[in-house]
């Protein structure tokens, strides 16, 4: 710690120096208001005593040029001056002097004056510190975010979203936390779709992203069982995933005859709507989700439903329920089964996910979106 | 502390209790929490009581603790509020955890 004392008579800067220096400071002196101003410049100190009296100029002055050249650091003043009087102790913490004490000082004053500002000092390094430190890791965590966003939509440009008979809709939070939805109607016509979600946010949460795409377009081209998707996936992220992350996900396929078969593993129910009435028994994840249990223990069990004819499907990922509007409150199921069961029977697929759109923003308001939300409707 | 950890005298359980939110935030010390009990003890138990939330992150925490911790020792989960039971039943841990 370095302080630099300003004072126009040697004996006293010859004391504060040493008692400065008893306390293991670096100290440098200067007898004139000019001198002060360019070593203050060039050597950095981290506080400073003053004598307003000092020559070649006005104390008060001085004060301000300092505090001024300081910036946002904290570098305080402590001003210690034979002119005690109110007026100029006024003057002196108007211009943002920190500290004043009048001479002769007692040292034990001096001394303990010093150390409380040697602890603010510190304090306000560490801050300083630690605020670069939290800038810097923000800056790269959402250059991170960007880049996954990247990866991800890359990944996602084949998904076949135009497709008549499904509608996708990707909202994405500045928070990207990993969610994944892949359309692509196979040859005999059956629509396959994977909804997934990554545990964790930003990159990370995308690395397993990639494999699974690939993994998905080949597999509805070779027209893959529902099961064979499951542990192929679940294989896939076995291999590449660390133990703490994995992948809640949905593989659906639907049928030209409104058989839709699904693997579900650590998501949200799905909501079959038709006439008004939601179905939210159906389509529910029954195992655990991919990527956790090795290839021996991996449950592929598909489960069935047929779907009866304008029955629309509708999957959210958690983003979606566990939205908050302005005052804090959570979407939840109820007022989401509410939103769906207004819609028309008759409506396209499009819209009828852009009513439901519509009305989760309205329902956002100004509230800050957290989770990225990926909402998927596919008719039958 | 956000986790405390206490062994009961002359048992093989431990007790790990977990305050506020269970999030990425505590992965080092959740980690460090059960790194000392990984075998010969009979039960490790995760108290949820003092849980107000809990993302995929601490999911994803609870399984890499399964990996780490002797097949032996058998992990509960206890005293989840419905929300988080809800979460953890959704991607099925009681097959790895015993959920109370």
């Amino acid at each position: 710690m370095k302080l630099l004392v300003v004072d126009n008579e040697e004996i006293y800067r010859d004391i504060i120096s040493t008692c400065a220096s008893a306390r293991g400071l670096q100290t440098r002196t200067a007898a004139s208001m000019d001198e002060a101003f360019n070593i203050f410049n060039e050597w950095q100190p981290d506080l400073v005593s003053l004598e307003v009296l000092s020559s070649n100029g006005d104390g008060i002055k001085l004060i301000r040029q300092l505090k001024e050249a300081a910036n946002d650091r904290i570098i305080p003043i402590m001003v210690i001056t034979f002119k005690s009087d109110d007026a100029t102790m006024n003057a002196c913490i108007q211009a943002g002097a920190d500290d004043f004490l009048a001479k002769p000082f007692n040292d034990i004053l001096f001394n303990t004056r010093l150390s409380t500002h040697l602890r603010n000092v510190l304090f306000s390094k560490e801050t300083f510190q630690k605020n670069r430190d939290l800038i810097y890791f923000q800056s790269m965590i959402e250059r991170e975010h960007r880049m996954a966003h990247q990866v991800l939509a890359h990944a996602m440009d084949r998904s076949e979203d135009e497709d008549e008979k499904v509608a996708v809709t990707r909202l994405a939070a500045t928070s990207f936390n990993g969610d994944i939805a892949l359309i692509k109607r196979r040859a005999d016509n059956g629509l396959l779709l994977f909804i997934g979600d990554f545990t964790g946010h930003g990159l990370p949460a995308s690395i397993g992203a990639l494999p699974l795409t690939q993994a998905f377009f080949k597999a509805a081209s070779e027209n893959s069982s529902v099961a064979e998707i499951a542990h192929h996936f679940n294989s896939i992220l076995i291999d590449i995933l660390p133990d703490y992350m994995f992948c809640a996900a949905y593989i659906i396929l639907l049928n030209t005859d409104g058989m839709l078969e699904y693997w579900g593993g650590g998501m949200p129910h799905a909501f079959i709507v038709r006439e008004g009435e939601i179905d939210m028994q159906s389509i529910r994840s029954k195992h655990m989700p991919l990527g956790i249990l090795d290839r021996e223990e991996f449950e592929d069990t598909v489960t069935q439903v047929k779907l009866k004819a304008g029955a629309k499907v509708v999957v959210a990922s958690d983003g979606v329920l566990e939205m908050n509007n302005d005052d804090g409150n959570m979407l939840g199921d109820e007022k989401f089964i509410n939103m769906l069961s207004q819609q028309s029977d008759h409506a396209e697929i499009g819209v009828f996910q852009a009513n439901i759109v519509d009305q989760l923003v309205t329902f956002q308001g100004d509230a800050e979106q957290l989770d990225d939300i990926t909402l998927l409707s596919v008719k039958a | 502390m956000s986790i405390t950890v206490t062994v009961e005298q002359n048992s093989h359980r431990v007790g790990i209790r977990v305050v506020g939110s269970f999030d990425f935030s505590l992965f080092n010390d959740f980690r460090a929490a059960y790194s000392d009990y990984l075998t010969g003890y009979q039960e490790l138990i995760v108290d949820m009581q003092a849980v107000e939330y809990l993302d995929s992150a601490a999911l994803g925490m609870l399984l890499s603790m399964r990996n780490s911790v002797s097949s032996e020792t058998d992990i509960v989960i206890a005293n989840s509020n419905a929300f988080i039971r809800n979460i953890l039943m959704i991607s099925r841990f009681d097959k790895r955890f015993i959920i109370t």
